[in-house]
């Protein structure tokens, strides 16, 4: 079983990037659980959902305390949010930052990337410029990185989850995934 | 067809499937999106109901109660706070014999204020008179409605189908949506044998001497009992038209168990886990899930637990003064009978405490190990 933490923002669709994760691994044939931490959720503070996938039916129902891979919408959460704890020896993370890889690469992974997806969002129009909406682009991100998911199931499950602009979003996705950039690492946080 | 759907949408599914007449609705977390989902629906003309939005619980119920005795199929649905104030009318609705069907999405009841899971507003209400279905997925959530609503109009008796709030209601998984053609075939429309009809006027519920009213209550008690024997037969019919069934109890490794976990929800799922796991170290353990809570099905707990020595009740629900609720029924259940094992009662997973698969693992071993067993029941607070 594959367990996945997305952290974000309130507002910036972080469930629904885990629903349309969910959905494009569901399409090529995985059992799928996704679901938010649970709770009342704020503009602008910090949230998280979580995502399981495996090959077998998932009876697991706690949450989850260490990924296999991390989604990170937005790298001033490391700030605020003990992230570093549940992520520390995942396959990958995806990080969405105007840094290179190796600012973040002391937390020790096997695969970190970055990619400026607040860039992206904002040349396609995608939210506004104070907030913009970067969950598919980040999908897209993750899709390169952790080698889980084809870009064109993830595409189909953007066009049906996302009701805003799918095609840009799709946009959004395709262009993460050519740009994001990558940092081999061991779990010890050598480069 | 399979689909992702939540739990709470897996419910909305069920109820548009067996074509409900009424829908009563009032908010509150953690089933609002049930409701929410189903007005789309009768705005959009996909679910020929009508959608009456009230301005309490307590009207919700007496709402639901006076169109179903109209002879119509009658649906709500509420959560904790809602389904305490509403405690008067499930009371008229049982007493009035009406098969409505209600779900309760699971929540922790104030004070202090809690939005998370446990099991005390559904337990609370357990001496209403209402049937109680636990479900442990969405799948199971979707196809109870249909199978609910069979078993109401059966025995005259309403339902309340029990989920895990946001555990299941707001975790998205796959579910099978069955077609309207086999939902037909098992669901008939609702006949009702009395109703109120300006043209052929009766009165429900007129009062009712002493005599009377302990007559009418020990045939509910009868007819509920015989609910067991109903919901064994519609579930044999249920397999055939589905292919899936769930029956009274759900046994998970009970064979050779020595040790077993007991519990009602979802958290068995997680229990699943813990077993094949302790299973594959040698350890004789096994888990029972109580899908039917009322009425309680303890001639078949008896026998599914013969020759166990220990049981663990995982316990979301707490009589304060009194201990762990479940467990209470169990050992109700297993007491005077020939064998009987001794009942552990671990409180745990009160207003959202996860209930982590190393929490359960731990319940386990502390029930092998246990040299003593405290009446209060051992309280698990931390997850890990």
């Amino acid at each position: 079983m594959i367990e996945i933490i997305f952290y974000g923002r309130g507002g910036q669709g972080v469930v629904v990037a885990s629903k349309t994760l969910a959905e494009a691994l569901f399409y090529e044939g995985k059992y799928v659980q996704s679901f938010p931490a649970f709770g009342g959720e704020r503009r602008g503070a910090p949230v998280k959902a979580f995502l399981r996938a495996d090959n077998k039916v998932i009876r697991r129902r706690s949450l989850i305390y260490r990924a296999d891979h991390a989604v990170i919408l937005d790298d001033t959460l490391f700030d605020e949010v003990p992230i570093r704890d549940e992520v520390t020896g995942a396959h990958s993370i995806v990080i969405n930052s105007a840094s290179p890889p190796g600012r973040f690469v002391e937390i020790g992974a096997a695969c970190i990337g970055t990619v400026d997806a607040n860039a992206i969002a904002e040349n396609l129009g995608l939210g506004t410029p104070v907030m913009p909406m970067v969950n598919s682009t980040m999908l897209g991100a993750f899709a390169k990185v952790s080698r889980m998911v084809d870009i064109k199931s993830l595409a189909h499950a953007i066009q049906k989850n996302i009701s805003v602009k799918p095609d840009d979003n799709i946009s959004g996705a395709g262009r993460a995934y050519d740009e994001i950039k990558e940092s081999k690492g061991d779990i010890h946080g050598q480069a | 067809m399979k689909k992702l759907l939540t739990g709470n949408q897996a419910f909305s599914q069920g109820v548009k499937l067996a074509r409900v007449r009424v829908i009563t609705a009032f908010p509150i977390t953690p089933q609002t999106s049930v409701v929410e989902e189903l007005a789309k629906m009768c705005a959009a003309g996909t679910l020929q109901a009508k959608f009456i939005r009230v301005e309490s619980e307590h009207s919700s119920m007496a709402c639901t109660a006076a169109a179903s005795m109209t002879g119509v199929r009658t649906f709500t649905a509420t959560s904790s706070h809602g389904l305490a104030y509403m405690h008067e009318m499930l009371h008229w609705a049982s007493g009035s014999r009406l098969p409505i069907v209600m779900v309760n999405v699971s929540r922790a009841i104030g004070a202090p204020w809690s939005i998370w899971f446990d099991q005390s507003d559904s337990l609370s209400q357990r001496d209403t008179g209402w049937l109680q279905i636990y479900c442990a997925t969405n799948q199971e959530c979707l196809d109870t409605v249909i199978h609910a609503y069979r078993l109401a109009e059966t025995i005259l008796l309403p339902v309340m189908i029990v989920s895990d709030g946001f555990i299941l209601s707001h975790t998205v998984e796959p579910v099978e949506l069955p077609t309207q053609q086999d939902v037909d075939a098992f669901l008939r429309p609702y006949v009702a044998k009395y109703k109120l009809d300006p043209k052929d006027p009766h009165v429900f519920n007129i009062l009712a001497g002493p005599e009377d009213f302990m007559g009418m209550r020990r045939i509910s008690q009868e007819d509920m009992e015989g609910a067991v024997t109903v919901l064994k037969e519609t579930d044999t019919e249920f397999q055939k038209t589905f292919g899936r069934s769930y029956g009274l109890l759900e046994a998970y490794g009970l064979e050779d168990a020595e040790t077993v976990m007991i519990g009602l929800g979802a958290t068995c799922e997680t229990a699943k886990d813990v077993v094949d796991d302790l299973r594959q170290k040698g350890m004789k353990v096994g888990l029972l899930r109580v899908r039917l809570f009322r009425p309680f099905p303890a001639e078949e707990i008896k026998q599914v637990l013969y020759g166990t020595k220990r049981v663990a009740v995982i316990d979301r629900a707490v009589s304060i003064g009194a201990g762990g609720i479940l467990s209470q029924e169990i050992k109700q259940a297993l007491f005077n009978t020939e064998y009987m094992p001794e009942v552990f009662s671990f409180i745990t997973g009160l207003g959202g405490v996860d209930v982590t698969p190393e929490l359960l693992n731990r319940i386990f071993l502390q029930t092998m190990e246990a040299s003593e067993n405290p009446t209060k029941g051992f309280w698990m607070e931390a997850s890990s």
